[in-house]
């Protein structure tokens, strides 16, 4: 979900932020917007499941907001550290692995 | 502005020897005693309260417990002494450096409702760049890059199910030597979100990147969960195992009332419905009330005399 932002003559920057339960789906034109990603690239990380698609419309998938932060993700990591292939695959899973188990271990 | 050293032990009373149980058990006995609920001062008790989970959110963690432990070796000995960021602004994690040249930002995070120490120290921020090539123009000069910030936002589960407003600060500290700039924003924290969701805050990073806000669930003295699933101990003297009881249960609504049956053994398990969390398709998970038979410590004349009969002329032989 994101969140829209309205400037005040206060300190207070009001959020609104849009409710996880409408199930905000992007298309993928504006999810290249949002991450600075060609479409075709985003085609292919979906294709090699790099990033999830929650649905398909006419083909295209349809992202949601954990779709964008990974798409990020991916975007810093060979920004970055210039990890592609293989590489890239094997630090995104991990970087997966390691949030899941620390969410495992604050339930514990 | 040097950060004050938090003791966590003597705020749970406990040794810095103490294991994970001795924790735990110190820390539910505190919480439930300072519970914004059953507190008899409310303003006193939510303070206190604050205090009791932070010290329990390092302690309770092996990798918080054990870098706390050196950072309080380090804070006796003069170190760690001076200003915030001192450990560099940002923490423990895949952290990646600005190239030189981009006149980059120090960002620091607080609103999660715990102490300036745990947040310089513990809270957990990142910051990643985005594209590279995003912030270029043919023949311009060369804007600051946008970068994503990521932060862990600690949520109560009765937030988690009901909804909130946070307020949080962001303290933009120029790395050039300008004086930190602070924002406050309130960020609505919607009804059913689950742990794990990130809240984007669009142009609230760095040079205008995004800001991530991660929800993790803050640890309760009553409950664990496992995905929308609540789970309960409830303990019960052995009599009313054998004889069965009612009693009342805590509930994120409010308290159950739950009959426990004649009979009951230890790890026996009731399902309280929809009194979970919120799950992904709306509806509410489920709260389980497992029993755990707890046995007096010590017991007086008359007790021991009553145990001693039933002993006697009890059948009931667990090792047959």
């Amino acid at each position: 979900m994101s969140g829209e932002s309205s400037r005040e003559t206060s300190e207070f920057v009001r959020l609104t932020v849009i409710n996880p339960e409408s199930g905000e789906l992007y298309d993928i034109q504006t999810a290249a917007a949002y991450t600075a990603i060609d479409p075709d690239g985003i085609r292919a990380y979906c294709r090699e499941g790099l990033v999830r698609a929650i649905d398909y419309k006419e083909g295209e998938p349809l992202l949601d907001e954990d779709a964008i932060y990974w798409l990020r993700r991916i975007q810093s990591l060979r920004a970055e550290l210039q990890l592609e292939g293989r590489g890239l695959r094997v630090v995104l899973d991990l970087m997966q692995e390691v949030e899941r188990l620390r969410q495992e271990l604050r339930r514990s | 502005m040097a950060t004050q050293f938090r003791d966590y032990y003597e705020t749970l009373g406990v040794s810095k020897t103490a294991t994970a149980d001795e924790i735990r058990t110190a820390y539910r006995k505190l919480a439930r005693k300072y519970h914004p609920d059953v507190a008899k001062d409310k303003k006193a008790g939510e303070e206190k309260f604050k205090e009791i989970n932070e010290a329990y959110e390092v302690l309770s963690d092996p990798e918080k417990r054990k870098k706390y432990d050196r950072l309080g070796a380090g804070w006796e000995h003069g170190e760690f002494a001076g200003a915030p960021g001192a450990t560099g602004g940002m923490p423990e994690g895949w952290t990646f450096h600005q190239q030189p040249g981009d006149g980059g930002t120090e960002f620091h995070f607080g609103g999660t409702g715990f102490s300036d120490f745990f947040e310089q120290y513990f809270g957990t921020r990142r910051s990643y760049a985005g594209a590279p090539d995003f912030e270029y123009e043919e023949g311009a000069q060369r804007r600051p890059r946008k970068r994503d910030v990521e932060a862990d936002m600690l949520v109560t589960l009765s937030e988690a199910l009901h909804g909130s407003t946070r307020t949080i600060t962001l303290q933009r500290g120029d790395q050039s030597g300008q004086a930190a700039k602070t924002e406050t924003l309130k960020v609505k924290i919607p009804a059913g979100i689950r742990e794990g969701q990130r809240i984007r805050l669009a142009g609230q990073g760095e040079n205008g990147g995004d800001l991530f806000l991660r929800i993790s669930f803050q640890k309760h003295p009553d409950f664990r969960w496992q995905e929308a699933d609540l789970y309960y101990d409830l303990e019960l003297a052995p009599w009313e195992a054998v004889l069965g009881c009612s009693v009342n249960i805590p509930t994120l609504d409010g308290h159950a009332k739950l009959k426990v049956p004649a009979g009951t053994v230890n790890g026996a398990t009731f399902r309280l419905a929809n009194l979970g969390l919120t799950r992904s398709d709306g509806k509410r998970g489920n709260l389980y009330a497992v029993v755990r038979i707890e046995v007096p410590e010590k017991v007086n004349p008359d007790e021991s005399r009553l145990w001693e009969e039933l002993a006697k002329t009890s059948k009931f032989n667990p090792r047959e």
